[in-house]
C-alpha cells in the first residue's frame, strides 16, 4: 500500500438476494485512493460501479448486503470481517458501527454527490435551509454563521446571485444548478475524500465543464481526493489521475490514466475505447462491442468478458483471470485481469468464434458437456 | 428491399425538405404567474431556415431547451409552426390540413430516445414491425410478413424475433426493432430524436452502424437531433447548431468541427471531454445558464453569455436602432483598449450575477479597491466609461446590486451590435465547398 493511501478496498464483494437468484453486483475487487487524487471507476451500466462506491459508506440496502472484503478508511475499519472456526464470516469488532459511520465518516471525511440532485434535496425545505442546517451538524458553526458560510460556498460553485438564490426551493433551480447546490453541500463540510457517481451525465455539456473545472479548482485548493464514477472515457481522460475498468461486478484494468489509455491491456478496455465516437476526429467505421453485458445473476464461467471477448480462447471459459502486473516500470501499478498475460494456457489454446452478433453463436458448434452449462448464460434472446 | 420507393421521388442534390422563417411559439401557462409577467409566448423556435437534401444526415444539435426537438416536430408537422413555410419534396406542408398530411406520413418516419417505451409490450415485435404498413395500406398481408422479416434481418435481428414480444429484447435491439418499423413503409425522411442516448457506447455503437448501413442500402435522408457532439461527428454530413431557439450556425461536418465560427459552437466544442489524457488543452468553459426562452435577448441570443460579445459605438449601429432606454444610456464613444473591453464586460457579468461579495466594503472606496482588485488589475479604460464604472461602484456600496446591474447592462451591452440586431452571415467554407451559415455579427462586412 502507498503511503498516501487514504482508502484502501480490498476483496470487496457486494451481493444482492433477490427472487430471480443473487445478484453478484460486485464481485471481489480491490482498489485504493490516495491523498489528492482523482481515482475514476468507469464502465457500462451493470459493471456495479455505483454499487462498488455505495457500499463504500455503507448505504447498501436490502435485499443487498456487503458479504466479504475490507475496507479501510485511514485507521478506520469501515467494512471487515473475521473468519469463524466453522468458515463463516463475522464482522470485526473494530469495524464502525451504523452510528459512527454516520458521525464520524459521513458528510464530514467522505461525502458523497448522486447523478440525481433531486433524490438528495429534500423539496420542501429550501436549499438555504437545508445547507445551512447541513453545516450546523457538522462544523462548529451556528445560526448566521453558518448561513454566511453556506452563501459563501453557493458562490464558490458558481451559483449567481447566491444572496438570492439561497430562501429558493430544489425545484426553483434548474438541473445543473441543483448540482452544484450538492457539491456545495458536499464542500461545505470540507471533506477529506468526495465520492461522485456520475455527477454529470444528466447534465448538459457546457455545464458539465463548468462542474468539472470547478473539481479541478477545489481539488487544487484544498487537496481533496476524488472517486469519480462514470461511464463516459472523455471524463476519465480529463480529471483522473488513476482509473478503474469494471465489467460485470469485476475491476478488470486498473492503473494510471495514461497507462490505460496509451498501454491499453485488457480486451474489454479496449473495446471500449474503439466504441466511443470521438468529438476530436472523424471516425470513419466504429468499432462495437458484440452482444450485450450479460446479467449478473449468473456470470458467464471463466473470464467474465469471454461471450463478447474479440481474443477469447477456449481456455477463458474456465480459468477465472486473476489480476496480473503489466507495469512497465516498476511504480505505475498497472494491472488486468486478463488470461493472455498470465501463464496459464491461453496460448495454446484454440481461439473462440464470434461468428456473429450472436453471442452463442459459437455454442452449438461445440458439443462438448462440460461446457453445456455456458448456455444458461446468455438471456438474450 | 428491391420495391421501388411508393410515390414521386426527389433526386439527388435537390431538397427532401425546404424550411422557411418557420418558428413555433407555445403560449405560456395562463393563471397568475402569466397575468404578472404579461403572458408572453414561449419562443421555441425563431425564424429559421434551412433545407434538408436527399439521402443526407443533417444533425441539429444544442443542449437542453435549444429548441431543437420542436424544430423537428415542426418540420413534420407533429407541432404546426406558427410561422413560415415548411415543404415537403415541392408541397408546402403548412398549407395542409392533418387529414392531408396523414398519407405522406408514410414518408416521413421517426424514432426516438426511449427503446422501452416506445414499443407496445402486448404487441408482437413482428406487428410493431407491420403497424404502419397497415395503417398505410401498403401491401397484402404476407408481403407484409415477408418486409418484416427481411427488415429484421437487415437490422441485424433474426426472422424468428417477428414472433417474440418486447420485453424479450435489450435496449439496443428494441432500437434496431423501431428501425425496422420506421424503414418499412420505404420512407424519404426519418426523424431519429436522440435514438443512441439511452444506449450504453458499446451497444450505441452497434445501433449507429447498422443506422448507416440502412442509409447506405435505402437512400433515405435522417434528421438526427443529438445533444452529443461526438455521435453527431460520426454521423452527420451536415450540422446545424442550435441555441435557445436559432439556429447558430450550419456547415458542412468536416467544415464545422474543425472551422467553427460562432462562438457558441466553439464553447460547447470546447466543453466536450476528450477521450485522450494527453489532450490538454484548456477546458472552455461558458458562463452562466441558458436564459428563459420566453423574453429572450434581442439580436443575438447568446449575448447574455458570449465571451465576444462586441463593444458598444462600432460604426455600424445606428443610435436610431437603439430602444429609448439604452439610447440614452449609451455613451458618445467607447474608446478603450481590448483588453479594458474584456475587463468591463467580466466586471458586468459579474455584477449581474452577483458572483464576488463585499462584505466589508461599505465605503465607495473600498468597493472600488475590491472591484479594482478583481476585473482592473490589467487595465482600466478612462474617460466616460470610467464615469459610469464609478456609477456602478457608488450604487454597490449602497447595497444597489439590481440598480448597479441596470446600469451596467444598459450602458455596456444593450447598445452593442449584438443586442441591435439579429445576426445572419454566410462565410467560406474551408473544408469542402458547401455553404457555411454563421450567425454572428463577428463577420459582418464579409457579406451578408
Ligand atoms: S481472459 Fe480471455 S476472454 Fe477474458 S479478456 Fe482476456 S482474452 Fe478476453
Ligand atoms: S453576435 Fe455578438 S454576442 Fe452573438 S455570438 Fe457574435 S459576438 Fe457573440
Amino acid at each position: 500500500m502507498n503511503q498516501n493511501t487514504i482508502l484502501s478496498v480490498d476483496g470487496l464483494r457486494t451481493h444482492f438476494y433477490t427472487e430471480q437468484g443473487v445478484v453478484r453486483a460486485v464481485d471481489d475487487i480491490s482498489f485504493d485512493v490516495r491523498q489528492g487524487e482523482i481515482v475514476g471507476i468507469v464502465g457500462e451500466s451493470g459493471a456495479g460501479k455505483s454499487v462498488a462506491t455505495t457500499s463504500i459508506l455503507r448505504l447498501i440496502e436490502e435485499p443487498g448486503e456487503i458479504v466479504a472484503g475490507e475496507i479501510t478508511y485511514q485507521d478506520t475499519t469501515i467494512v471487515g470481517f473475521d473468519e469463524r472456526s466453522d468458515g463463516t464470516l463475522v464482522p470485526k469488532d473494530e469495524m464502525l458501527t451504523n452510528r459512527q459511520m454516520r458521525s464520524q465518516v459521513r458528510g464530514n471525511e467522505i461525502a458523497i454527490i448522486f447523478q440525481d440532485p433531486m433524490e438528495s434535496l429534500n423539496p420542501v425545505y429550501t436549499v438555504g435551509n437545508q445547507l445551512q442546517e447541513f453545516i450546523e451538524l457538522n462544523r462548529d458553526l451556528s445560526g448566521s454563521a453558518a448561513k454566511k458560510e453556506g452563501i459563501d460556498v453557493l458562490r464558490e460553485v458558481g451559483i449567481p446571485e447566491p444572496e438570492a438564490r439561497f430562501g429558493d426551493y430544489p425545484h426553483e433551480f434548474s438541473g445543473g444548478m441543483r448540482q452544484r447546490v450538492l457539491i456545495a453541500m458536499a464542500l461545505a463540510c470540507r471533506p477529506n475524500l468526495i465520492i461522485a457517481d456520475e455527477p454529470t451525465t444528466a447534465l448538459d455539456v457546457t455545464v458539465e465543464g463548468q462542474i468539472l473545472n470547478l473539481v479541478s479548482d477545489l481539488q487544487e485548493e484544498y487537496g481533496t481526493s476524488f472517486i469519480w464514477v462514470t461511464h463516459d472515457m472523455g471524463v476519465v481522460a480529463e480529471i483522473c489521475d488513476r482509473v478503474n475498468v469494471m465489467y460485470l461486478g469485476k475491476i478488470v484494468e486498473q492503473g494510471p490514466v495514461d497507462e490505460i489509455f496509451y498501454d491499453t491491456k485488457h480486451p474489454y478496455t479496449k473495446a471500449l475505447l474503439e466504441s466511443v465516437p470521438r468529438p476530436d476526429r472523424t471516425v470513419d467505421e466504429l468499432n462495437p462491442i458484440v452482444g450485450t453485458m450479460p446479467s449478473a445473476i449468473d456470470p458467464p464461467r471463466g473470464c467474465r468478458f469471454h461471450t463478447r471477448c474479440p481474443d477469447a480462447r477456449e481456455a477463458c471459459r474456465e480459468v477465472d483471470p486473476q489480476f496480473v502486473d503489466v507495469s512497465e516500470t516498476p511504480d505505475t501499478e498497472h494491472r488486468t485481469a486478463c488470461i493472455k498475460y498470465d501463464d496459464v494456457g491461453y496460448w495454446d489454446s484454440v481461439p473462440l468464434e464470434h461468428a456473429s452478433e450472436q453471442d452463442t453463436s459459437y455454442i452449438d458448434e461445440d458439443q462438448r458437456p462440460e461446457n453445456r452449462d455456458l448456455e444458461q448464460t446468455e438471456g438474450e434472446p | 428491399m428491391s420495391d421501388a420507393i411508393g410515390g414521386e421521388s426527389v433526386s439527388e442534390d435537390e431538397p427532401v425538405v425546404e424550411v422557411e422563417h418557420m418558428s413555433k411559439y407555445f403560449s405560456s401557462e395562463t393563471g397568475f404567474i402569466a397575468s404578472l409577467l404579461g403572458s408572453s409566448d414561449v419562443q421555441a423556435v425563431d425564424e429559421v431556415s434551412f433545407d434538408i437534401r436527399k439521402g443526407e444526415t443533417l444533425a441539429l444539435v444544442g443542449e437542453s431547451g435549444c429548441g431543437k426537438s420542436t424544430l423537428a416536430r415542426a418540420v413534420l408537422q407533429l407541432h404546426r409552426p406558427t410561422d413560415g413555410t415548411v415543404r415537403f419534396k415541392g408541397q408546402n406542408l403548412t398549407d395542409l390540413s392533418d387529414r392531408e398530411i396523414r398519407p405522406l406520413r408514410r414518408d416521413m418516419q421517426m424514432i426516438f430516445q426511449d427503446p422501452h417505451s416506445s414499443l407496445n409490450p402486448r404487441l408482437k415485435v413482428g406487428q410493431i414491425v407491420e403497424e404502419p404498413m397497415k395503417a398505410h395500406d401498403l401491401h397484402d398481408p404476407e408481403e407484409r410478413t415477408r418486409r418484416a422479416q427481411r427488415l429484421l434481418e437487415k437490422v441485424g435481428l433474426e426472422a424468428e424475433h417477428y414472433y417474440r414480444y418486447p420485453h424479450e429484447f435489450s435496449g439496443g435491439q428494441r432500437q434496431r426493432i423501431n428501425l425496422a418499423r420506421a424503414f418499412s413503409t420505404d420512407p424519404e425522411l426519418i426523424m431519429c430524436d436522440e435514438p443512441t442516448s439511452a444506449l450504453d457506447v458499446s451497444v450505441q455503437a452497434q445501433v449507429l452502424n447498422v443506422m448507416n448501413e440502412l442509409q447506405e442500402e435505402f437512400g433515405v435522408t435522417y434528421l438526427f437531433i443529438s445533444h452529443d457532439m461526438s455521435v453527431v461527428r460520426y454521423v452527420a454530413d451536415r450540422v446545424a447548431v442550435m441555441y435557445l431557439g436559432h439556429i447558430v450556425e450550419l456547415a458542412e461536418k468536416e467544415e464545422l468541427f474543425e472551422n467553427p465560427q460562432h462562438p457558441y459552437t466553439r464553447a460547447l466544442l470546447d466543453s466536450i471531454p476528450i477521450p485522450d489524457p494527453r489532450v490538454t488543452d484548456a477546458r472552455g468553459t461558458l458562463e452562466g445558464d441558458v436564459p428563459s426562452p420566453i423574453d429572450p435577448p434581442s439580436g443575438c441570443r447568446f449575448r447574455t453569455r458570449c465571451p465576444k460579445l462586441i463593444r458598444p459605438g462600432t460604426d455600424d449601429v445606428d443610435r436610431s436602432e437603439l430602444d429609448e432606454q439604452t439610447a440614452a444610456a449609451a455613451l458618445s464613444i467607447y474608446e478603450m483598449s481590448d483588453v479594458a473591453w474584456e475587463n468591463v464586460r467580466a466586471y458586468t457579468r459579474a455584477v449581474t450575477r452577483r458572483s464576488f461579495a463585499l462584505e466589508d466594503a461599505d465605503s465607495p472606496a473600498a468597493v472600488r479597491n475590491v472591484v479594482d482588485e478583481r476585473f482592473f488589475t490589467d487595465a482600466r479604460p478612462g474617460g466616460e466609461v470610467d464615469e459610469v464604472l464609478d456609477r456602478s461602484i457608488e450604487l454597490l456600496a449602497d447595497g444597489e446590486w439590481d440598480g448597479a446591474t441596470d446600469l451596467l447592462r444598459t450602458t455596456f451591452e444593450e447598445p452593442s451590435i449584438c443586442a441591435a440586431r439579429k445576426p445572419a452571415y454566410t462565410v467560406e467554407s474551408e473544408y469542402g465547398g458547401g455553404d457555411h451559415y454563421v450567425a454572428c455579427h463577428l463577420h459582418r462586412g464579409r457579406g451578408e
